[in-house]
């Protein structure tokens, strides 16, 4: 149990934290919100008529808007170094990474929970419809950004340029996650059946966020070493 | 008997070595002071023994176990004070201390907390959050943030920054009483005077060497300054 108790600590330490500044989730939301307003207002026209578009769209405003997020997620460690505090407790090293990762994973959920409804309704999607199957999919996708975008982004903390280098090193390792995201989005704003067409890539998404949560739960005391 | 052993400690950070054969052991009831100019590799040690950083060569035990394989049964042991407060400045002093404290599973976190912030006077502020503090009741709550669990090993590094007169009498209070009940205390400082006044044994790290190592009660205060003086000039010069 005390894995989970731990968990739960660390995960109400950032939440906490977060609520006290409010800054990075609301910079995430600000820019979310306006890349979905800008691009359904620009792309009215075509989103109309090519519905696969919407696809992209959705997953390029979440991929991005992660990013200023994932950023900051251990530069708030850094800061006094209390991250070597934390790692001094008797906290397993793993549990410390599934703690940044599941703060990470709600942050980004709550920035989809107000920005994919909009886009849905700027591009007059069926609400009732796509929600549903789209949870999955958004939840699916979140947690592959969520897994490899928190232990690349211990990496990219103890570097200089951090900001540009988070970015650069993300984007090649989670195109299978986007791809697959994208495909399935595709499905569902198509109206058809993921159970029947997305099969594969739905099964390709688990494995991809399991195999990146148990390679980054073993290898972060490693990295942690070097924050 | 707990000791903290430390044998043949060598660092190198590059091709830059920080330490070279540094041998120490420690044990219950003993303040052990460690002196040291600016760049001698005080923090590096002070470090490797607290199991954050490992050394290049050499190993450092806990009660005859080695502390990087001991996992997290020394982490709990151990209180590690260092220039950085390890402190959110985001929060209050209060969720510091609450969240440090419900790492260490403590059980009757409020009454710790209440315990410590009243002994190191910082009671009234431990609602305001940790950026609004001066550098001096920073270092009072990460003193707090060090003791929380009650620690069997106390590592401090220059403990004294930033703290005030009365803050230093609090400190040296506290840690005279906890070396009494039998704790093991490590401490290093710029400032010989302070730090022959707490200490029970006392050595001179320079250039990644102990070059001097004596029981306090062996040394005069004066001798200390003349040998410290003589042996940091040798070594630049």
């Amino acid at each position: 149990m005390k894995p989970f108790k731990d968990l739960f600590i660390l995960i109400k330490k950032d939440i906490l934290n977060e609520l006290k500044t409010g800054g990075v989730l609301i910079s995430m939301l600000i820019f979310s919100l306006l890349v979905v307003v800008i691009f359904s207002f620009t792309l009215e026209s075509i989103l109309s008529r090519v519905k696969e578009l919407g696809a992209v769209l959705i997953w390029m405003t979440i991929i991005f808007a992660s990013v200023i997020g994932l950023n900051y997620s251990f530069s708030v460690e850094k800061e006094n170094a209390a991250i070597k505090a934390v790692m001094l407790t008797p906290v397993d090293r793993g549990v410390i990474y599934m703690g940044k990762m599941l703060s990470n994973f709600i942050f980004i959920l709550i920035i989809e929970l107000f920005t994919v409804p909009v886009f849905l309704l700027f591009s007059n999607y069926p609400l009732m419809k796509v929600i549903p199957p789209l949870t999955i999919i958004l939840i699916l996708g979140t947690a592959g950004i969520s897994s490899v975008g928190t232990i690349l982004s211990a990496i990219s903390t103890s570097t200089k340029r951090r900001d540009i280098l988070l970015p650069i090193i993300l984007f090649p390792i989670i195109i299978p996650v986007l791809i697959g995201s994208i495909r399935c989005t595709e499905i569902i704003f198509l109206g058809r059946s993921l159970r029947l067409e997305a099969g594969n890539w739905i099964a390709m998404l688990g494995a991809y966020d399991i195999l990146f949560i148990v390679v980054s739960f073993l290898i972060f005391e490693f990295v942690l070493e070097e924050l | 008997m707990a000791t903290l052993k430390a044998e043949k400690i060598k660092k190198y950070f590059g091709q830059r070595k920080v330490l070279s054969d540094v041998n120490l052991q420690l044990e219950n009831g003993e303040l052990y002071v460690l002196f040291g100019p600016n760049g001698s590799g005080k923090t590096t040690f002070t470090l490797i023994i607290s199991s954050l950083l490992k050394p290049t060569e050499g190993l450092v035990t806990f009660e005859n176990k080695d502390v990087y394989k001991q996992d997290a049964s020394y982490r709990k042991k151990v209180g590690l004070l260092t220039h950085s407060t390890f402190l959110y400045e985001n929060l209050t002093g209060f969720e510091n201390l609450k969240f440090y404290g419900a790492l260490y599973g403590i059980l009757d976190i409020k009454r710790r907390i209440d315990e410590l912030s009243l002994l190191f006077e910082i009671e009234t502020r431990m609602n305001e959050s940790v950026r609004n503090f001066s550098r001096g009741m920073k270092q009072r709550l990460s003193i707090i943030r060090t003791l929380i669990h009650n620690p069997e090993v106390i590592l401090m590094d220059e403990p004294y920054t930033g703290l005030d007169e009365i803050g230093v009498q609090i400190l040296e209070g506290q840690l005279s009483n906890y070396r009494k009940s039998g704790k093991v205390i490590f401490m290093t400082t710029h400032n010989l005077l302070r730090g022959y006044g707490i200490a029970t044994r006392i050595g001179i790290l320079s250039r990644g060497r102990i070059l001097f190592e004596s029981e306090k009660k062996k040394i005069e205060r004066n001798e200390l300054n003349e040998i410290y003086r003589r042996l940091i000039r040798n070594e630049t010069f």
